[in-house]
């Protein structure tokens, strides 16, 4: 296949990001074609979470454009699922598991603004996928920390989305949830959908990704994790020698 | 002498106290639903702030409209609500004044603000004096106009939280994913803002300014003790409002000199200290049960993992050991003479103080079952 002919799930052209004075994202250009899983690599402060809420559209940028889906203009967020970072969410609050997951729906809605059978039913499968069932009754503070993750990105999944923006997914969870997350990017991606993640764990990159975007504020590298997932390239933003090596143990 | 039932009786179906316990339950009504939101938020003093600047806009209404005109004094509580809940805002998310800072900031300002306008014109025009009420409210004083006012804006809050329910909680819940899901955020967030400003001001003639946020945070903080699930929550929190304002009705009447507002916030307090003593799941009182039998769940498993080690020590088994052996074995866990009363008592142990005790087979098997489920290895024991 050419990868030239490939549509893109996202470009991303001269994007600026800055909170004060200094910039968060200066010039960056991304493509992320359909069907890839890419990870966001980078040191503390080099605008990872930053880049995924851009895209969002949760903040604005100073300048440059964001396309989705191909289509210049207003993107449709719609087929835009997001899994935030787990400390973002407040765990106390009185909701359980199926409630959660049933947010999912919220951009499919009709006027009477309720949630049909179809929309429980897409709930409970994208909770089965995850292998949450079992906890759909559950308050969500009684869950581990992976299995809050696999909730909410089951809430991810009952959106239909086409592209998945997830903020470290795998930060501090259970093996069994990494490796159920881990898998459903397979099936996401055979299914035709794209995932962009940021991404914590340089030895797993290459297991979980297929593409990468290693940046430092500016774009370092971007590709296929075969072509710049390179120590060359990760030495250039993390700024030592060998990061990957430095990373194990 | 009337008969004092007869007399009670009679008040009950009174035209005033009907009016009064109606007015009262329809703002624990609201102020349950709307005060639930706040919460899970953790906004509860964003309605002490709004309430408190509610004040300079009563009084400006009613030097400029007059004291009976209860839309007046409503539409002119939510002009310098709005502003305050704005004002608010807008310090803590552009300026580096944090939110708490900036809510008690306005609160004292805005409250300082209406006092001053308060007093002014009420030594201008003593007929006006009745603007006292709204400090601390006069539920008695509520007639058919003022019930019309808050039944009508009981209907206009309830149907706006009934008709965006899903996004009002998403919004509370997650906000950044309710607006990438395509949910209107800034609109419904001011929306939930305006009818939380509506509501206080519709609650003002019944509680006053300064025991308003007791209405909203009480009843949403004593239903968040029963349920883990918002839609129960709110639906209780609702209930308790509306059970605290009858109550605060009905006591009200048994004596001459009972304010109704600062009773139905005591019922409040009532209701909202049972359930954090005494709610299944989260109340204090169960959860020290809870922690009590834990506690002791983990002595006796431990004194019987422990009596078993030592027997396992005798080729024949099933030797008796005083507590004192007992006890030495395992010298972090205090009252291990009275921890073999209790296995005895269960039937897992048998023995005496004098001879010294040994696990039962029952016993002994428990204590393995123990031991395998946590995973521990006896000493010796080669499995």
């Amino acid at each position: 296949m050419n990868s030239a002919d490939q549509a893109l799930a996202l470009r991303i052209s001269d994007l600026t990001v800055a909170y004060d004075e200094k910039p968060a994202l200066w010039d960056l250009d991304l493509e992320v074609p359909t069907g890839a899983a890419m990870a966001i690599v980078g040191p503390n402060g080099a605008g990872k979470s930053t880049l995924l809420k851009a895209v969002l559209g949760l903040v604005k940028p100073a300048a440059g454009t964001i396309e989705l889906f191909g289509a210049a203009g207003e993107p449709d967020r719609r087929r835009v699922a997001y899994v935030p970072q787990r400390e973002s969410v407040d765990w106390d609050f009185p909701i359980n598991v199926r409630e959660v997951v049933l947010m999912g729906r919220f951009g499919h809605l009709g006027w009477l603004r309720r949630p049909g059978r179809g929309d429980n039913r897409q709930a409970l499968a994208a909770l089965a996928d995850v292998g949450m069932s079992e906890y759909s009754d559950r308050h969500i503070a009684d869950l581990s920390g992976g299995q809050q993750q696999r909730v909410f990105l089951a809430r991810a999944l009952a959106q239909d989305a086409s592209l998945f923006i997830l903020d470290e997914p795998f930060q501090g969870i259970d093996a069994v949830s990494e490796r159920t997350i881990a898998d459903l990017f397979g099936r996401i991606q055979r299914r035709g959908g794209t995932v962009l993640a940021v991404h914590h764990d340089l030895g797993t990159v290459a297991e979980y990704f297929d593409h990468v975007l290693v940046l430092n504020v500016s774009r370092i590298a971007a590709g296929t994790v075969a072509a710049e997932f390179s120590n060359a390239n990760l030495g250039l933003a993390y700024g030592v020698q060998n990061p990957l090596l430095a990373d194990a143990d | 002498m009337p008969d004092p039932g007869e007399f009670l009786g009679q008040f009950l179906l009174g035209h005033t106290f009907r009016t009064v316990a109606a007015g009262a339950a329809a703002m624990g009504l609201i102020s349950g639903v709307i005060g639930s939101f706040a919460v899970a938020r953790g906004q509860s003093l964003m309605g002490d702030a709004v309430s408190h600047a509610t004040l300079p806009g009563v009084v400006v209404a009613a030097m400029l409209v007059g004291v009976r005109e209860p839309w007046a004094l409503i539409a002119g509580a939510s002009v310098t609500g709005v502003a305050a809940a704005a004002a608010i805002s807008l310090t803590a998310r552009s300026t580096p004044v944090k939110f708490d800072s900036a809510l008690a900031l306005v609160l004292a300002a805005a409250f300082g603000l209406g006092m001053v306008l308060l007093v002014a014109q009420s030594r201008g025009d003593s007929a006006q004096a009745g603007l006292n009420n709204f400090l601390f409210g006069q539920a008695a004083a509520i007639v058919a106009a003022d019930l019309l006012t808050i039944a009508a804006t009981a209907v206009l809050v309830l149907a706006a939280v009934a008709w965006r329910w899903n996004e009002f909680r998403a919004i509370c819940f997650d906000y950044e994913f309710a607006q990438v899901a395509g949910v209107a955020v800034r609109r419904l967030d001011l929306l939930l803002v305006l009818l939380l400003v509506v509501t206080i001001a519709a609650g003002l003639k019944v509680v006053g300014v300064v025991l308003m946020s007791a209405m909203l945070v009480a009843p949403a903080v004593a239903a968040r003790q029963w349920s883990d699930r918002f839609g129960v929550v709110t639906a209780l929190s609702a209930g308790f409002g509306v059970a605290a304002g009858v109550a605060g009705a009905f006591v009200s009447i048994l004596g001459p000199s009972l304010a109704t507002g600062p009773l139905v916030v005591l019922s409040l307090g009532a209701i909202a200290l049972i359930s954090i003593l005494g709610a299944p799941r989260h109340g204090i009182v169960s959860e020290f049960v809870r922690a009590r039998r834990r506690r002791s769940r983990f002595r006796l498993e431990k004194t019987m993992a422990a009596m078993l080690a030592l027997e396992g020590q005798h080729r024949s088994g099933q030797h008796p050991h005083p507590a004192a052996a007992i006890q030495a074995s395992i010298p972090d866990l205090d009252g291990v003479e009275r921890v073999v009363l209790e296995l005895a008592a269960a039937g897992l142990a048998v023995g005496s103080p004098t001879r010294g005790w040994r696990l039962t087979a029952d016993g002994a098997e428990r204590a393995r079952a123990i031991l395998d489920e946590r995973n521990i290895a006896l000493p010796g024991d080669h499995r």
